[in-house]
């Protein structure tokens, strides 16, 4: 699925993660991590919204060659969405379903699902954290990815929604596509298939043997 | 593509224009208010007959398309507008046509009035009709130049 080589990502000189090689298969993968050690700054890179040093390549697009295709098939989903407060949530719906290729079915089902309806037209500075994450939840999954990044997906949403995101999760992983979760919460084991877990440690990745080391 | 142009619409034009208010009442002032239209002829004939002047008035065009160049580029660093990286994914060939779009309307538009000699057209114009898309060619071209 993913394939990392070399990569070094620096803020204004200073080394803040280097992987010098991982690979992440097919299936859903937690990445647990201290605050501040990395677990954003990696997904974000994985996400190309920051540039780095190396290559990243998922299936047979590598980042660097074929930058369009690699971020239309790999999403990311913020730990703490932010956006202009005077947008609504259909505005950037309908942005990213455009630039994401998405059809009006899933665009209907993810507003639905998400429970996004009653606020859908709402202005997004009047929302509470958790409509926020609702929307950047809504975000993350329009299109047809091959890999979705969510970081720290079950923070601030309601326990009836945290329900229908592992709901969600499932459904979309058993069409064909990866996961990337982090969260300082433990995730349900019986919910979620969770295939390995790594952790961000001194500014690298480690793959931890089980779940409950 | 308009949900494309909305967002952009709401996240770069309209917040500009908002943030410099004073500015376009001022050009509102001077395009359809302080001057007559003979005047306004008067001022292109005078300027269309020096290249100096040519020069200034470009000079000024191009302070203005900086400063809206700097803004554009300023609002792309918020953390906010993060979601226009989005953008990367939509063809080039397809955002330059919606950028180019209002442009060529308002070409249309005056070449018409200029060939047929539609002077109710001008008025018309004039009276705040195709202001819309004067408007938006200059949002556009504005907008779009520094994505």
């Amino acid at each position: 699925m993913i394939q990392i080589h070399n990569l070094q990502k620096s803020y204004s000189g200073h080394l803040v993660l280097q992987v010098p090689s991982l690979y992440l298969p097919q299936g859903i993968h937690w990445f647990k991590g201290a605050n501040g050690s990395g677990k954003t700054t990696f997904f974000r890179t994985l996400a190309g919204m920051l540039p780095f040093e190396g290559s990243i390549q998922l299936d047979e697009w590598d980042i660097g060659k074929d930058p369009v295709q690699y971020r239309l098939h790999i999403n990311y989903g913020e730990a703490e969405p932010d956006y202009p407060e005077f947008l609504t949530a259909h505005d950037l719906i309908q942005f990213v379903a455009t630039a994401k290729r998405a059809t009006s079915t899933q665009v209907s089902h993810l507003i639905d699902i998400l429970g996004i309806t009653p606020f859908l037209y709402q202005p997004t500075g009047t929302y509470s954290s958790g409509m926020l994450k609702k929307t950047s939840l809504a975000l993350a999954f329009l299109g047809n990815p091959k890999v979705i990044i969510l970081d720290e997906p079950l923070i601030t949403i309601d326990d009836a929604t945290v329900q229908r995101v592992y709901e969600l999760v499932r459904d979309t992983h058993a069409r064909g596509v990866g996961f990337l979760l982090s969260s300082h919460q433990d995730f349900r084991f019986d919910a979620l298939p969770i295939q390995c877990l790594f952790e961000v440690k001194e500014k690298t990745i480690v793959q931890l043997s089980s779940i409950n080391d | 593509m308009m949900s494309v142009l909305t967002l952009l619409r709401k996240m770069l034009i309209v917040e500009y224009y908002r943030l410099n208010v004073g500015f376009l009442f001022l050009i509102s002032m001077f395009a359809f208010g302080i001057l007559r239209p003979e005047d306004h002829i008067a001022l292109a004939a005078y300027i269309f007959a020096s290249p100096f002047l040519l020069a200034l008035l470009m000079g000024i065009f191009l302070l203005y398309h900086l400063k809206i160049v700097f803004f554009v580029r300023q609002r792309l660093l918020w953390d906010s507008y993060e979601v226009l990286y989005q953008l990367v994914l939509i063809q080039k060939t397809t955002l330059g046509c919606m950028a180019i779009r209002p442009i060529c309307v308002v070409a249309s538009c005056a070449a018409l009035c200029r060939i047929c000699g539609f002077l109710w057209l001008e008025i018309w114009a004039a009276k705040g009709g195709c202001r819309y898309f004067y408007l938006c060619a200059a949002f556009a071209f504005d907008g779009y130049y520094g994505i």
